[in-house]
């Protein structure tokens, strides 16, 4: 009876007192948690409570609870599996590209062995992902344009392959592979630097071992490398898949067309949200929630999958 | 015999070095090529610019391209504005970051309070939360406390959204100090704000320098959220804004190569920073890899 009757008031007590002793600890935290939560964990949490109203933001007074009138109506939108199929192509497209040249390009560097060499290919390389993105649409849309850009001029004029698309952007056929051309050359470079960070870990006696056993290049690379660096693979594959619900690449260069070619799911989500009708937002809202379980749960079952397969 | 095999070992490993460093110049050079392609068109004459085919490479250099933006820049206010934008917007979210990350990094290294773990894993799991999925919400805030077309309306969600990866550099950054010093300063009777300015402070500002980097870059590029919360040239910073200046025929004074050329204008700060600060840009890729 005592101890029933102690437990319940020292306990709180003993906590308050430690939080009262750690004040300093929180008055630090302060400035930092009131900008996480008002503008990152406030937002977040309040688009997933718009999911289950009827909002469009020029007609606010029409804001009604729907429950899950939103989720069933998005499960019947036949325009989720179409631009969704157009993020899938261009993950599918742009994820194995970008990798497998990051790759590349990171065991060739990897093997330059003088440091300062090494430092020059690393910082050439990276370039293009320091450059400003807004502006870089703008000078590839000039690159890819038919006429005056510099793409089609250098393939057929210098180069003179046997092109068969001459209109990138414009060519509903090639439009999607566009956008993938681009952000491949933008951002090899950030997945470069994930591979070489994961090379610089394998140690150099693991290397030396298996060269003294007798293993070629090519052995070594297939036996040694690649499987030590499949951690780095998993969180390659994590920060890519992000790219299922990219907006802004094609809101900038295509306005998704021609034809639909480049809606990807995002960007139809964002034109749901901010320009159809009323700027249906508790409906777009939905688009990018489900979108956010979704990629969460392959990336979960992909880390569990790929731990097992480490193991 | 044996000499043979040698020098033939000796030229086949010659062969394979000239294939491997040509591969690497190739890669270099098609990374350069865009860049130096809009180098190409920001320098060269009208004349040269509206030919089909338009060459690669101009035949005459010229300086009158940037002397119309220079000429553009004290005229028409909205060049103007918009690099001003860029700067302040810029600017006040490294400083916000900065701040707000040094601080919270002492406390999360160095201080004693409960739920300091939990709470640090919630901030930096925003590190690969998506910034799509809090925009509606965020618009409709914003737009509640009247700051869509604003300059705080985008420094104030930048400098959230920016926070997890100083955040985690900086907690790392305190941690590397010895606890001696720590222990000497406490024993010299140095309270916690004492010990944070005169002690810990100077000892981090590397780490804060690739903080100010890591933020600087990705804000100067950014294009979602200042599409979305601006549509007046008052507020736009220059990674929008240079949209509205898009060229269109060979006639009027905003051709394409004085488009290239305020284009390349905007590429100077990251440019400056990259090249300029390669030290500290290598150490922070190192360190906070797993966001890029």
């Amino acid at each position: 009876m005592r101890i029933s009757a102690q437990r319940p008031s020292s306990k709180p007590l003993d906590l308050l007192r430690a939080i009262w002793r750690g004040k300093a600890g929180y008055l630090f935290i302060l400035p930092l948690l009131f900008f996480y939560t008002v503008f990152v964990l406030y937002p977040s949490a309040r688009t997933i409570w718009m999911m289950f109203m009827r909002y469009e933001f020029l007609r606010p007074d029409r804001l009604q609870f729907i429950g899950l009138a939103n989720i069933i109506e998005w499960a019947q939108d036949p325009r989720v599996w179409e631009t969704f199929g157009v993020a899938l192509k261009f993950t599918l497209m742009y994820v194995p590209a970008s990798t497998l040249i990051a790759l590349i390009v990171a065991i060739l560097l990897d093997r330059v062995r003088r440091p300062s060499v090494a430092s020059v290919f690393r910082t050439l390389y990276y370039f293009p992902v320091v450059l400003p993105a807004g502006m870089l649409y703008i000078a590839w849309q000039w690159i890819f344009d038919p006429t005056w850009g510099p793409l089609n001029h250098m393939l057929i004029n210098v180069l003179h392959l046997p092109v068969p698309w001459t209109r990138w952007l414009g060519d509903p056929n090639t439009s999607l592979l566009s956008l993938v051309l681009m952000s491949v050359w933008r951002l090899m470079g950030a997945t470069m630097i994930l591979f070489l960070v994961g090379l610089n870990n394998i140690p150099q006696e693991l290397n030396e071992a298996a060269r003294i056993d007798g293993a070629n290049e090519w052995q070594l690379l297939r036996h040694v490398t690649l499987p030590l660096l499949a951690p780095i693979f998993l969180v390659i594959m994590v920060l890519r898949l992000q790219v299922l619900g990219l907006i802004a690449e094609p809101l900038f260069m295509t306005e998704g067309g021609p034809v639909r070619s480049t809606m990807t799911y995002g960007l139809q989500a964002y034109y749901i949200t901010f320009r159809d009708g009323n700027w249906r937002m508790g409906y777009g809202a939905t688009w990018f929630v489900m979108l956010s379980i979704f990629s969460t749960l392959v990336a979960f079952l992909g880390w569990r999958w790929f731990r097992n397969r480490i193991d | 015999m044996a000499t043979i095999s040698k020098t033939q070992i000796r030229a086949s490993v010659l062969t394979r070095q000239i294939i491997f460093y040509a591969v690497l110049v190739l890669g270099a050079f098609l990374s350069l090529a865009p860049f130096l392609w809009l180098m190409g068109v920001a320098f060269r004459p009208i004349e040269e610019a509206y030919v089909v085919p338009m060459n690669l490479i101009p035949r005459h250099l010229t300086m009158e391209n940037l002397q119309l933006v220079l000429d553009r820049f004290t005229r028409a206010t909205s060049l103007v504005m918009l690099y001003r934008n860029s700067v302040i917007i810029t600017g006040m979210t490294v400083f916000f970051v900065v701040t707000c990350t040094t601080l919270s990094g002492f406390a999360f290294s160095r201080l004693k309070f409960p739920g300091r773990d939990v709470i640090f894993w919630l901030v930096t799991i925003g590190m690969w939360m998506p910034l799509s999925t809090a925009l509606p919400a965020l618009y409709q805030m914003l737009s509640g406390f009247d700051l869509i077309d604003t300059l705080p309306g985008l420094i104030l969600p930048y400098t959230g959204w920016h926070l997890a990866l100083g955040n985690f550099i900086m907690r790392s950054a305190f941690s590397a100090i010895p606890k001696d010093l720590e222990d000497a300063a406490t024993i010299d009777g140095a309270g916690t704000f004492r010990l944070f300015r005169e002690i810990m402070f100077p000892l981090v500002s590397s780490s804060l320098v690739t903080v100010a980097i890591f933020t600087f870059v990705p804000v100067w590029g950014e294009y979602l959220l200042a599409f979305t919360f601006t549509s007046k040239v008052d507020a736009m910073p220059i990674s929008i804004g240079i949209r509205l200046l898009n060229p269109g025929a060979g006639t009027g004074e905003w051709t394409f190569p004085v488009a290239a050329t305020a284009t390349l204008i905007s590429f100077i700060p990251p440019m400056l920073i990259y090249f300029g600060l390669q030290k500290w840009f290598t150490k922070g890729l190192m360190e906070g890899a797993l966001k890029f």
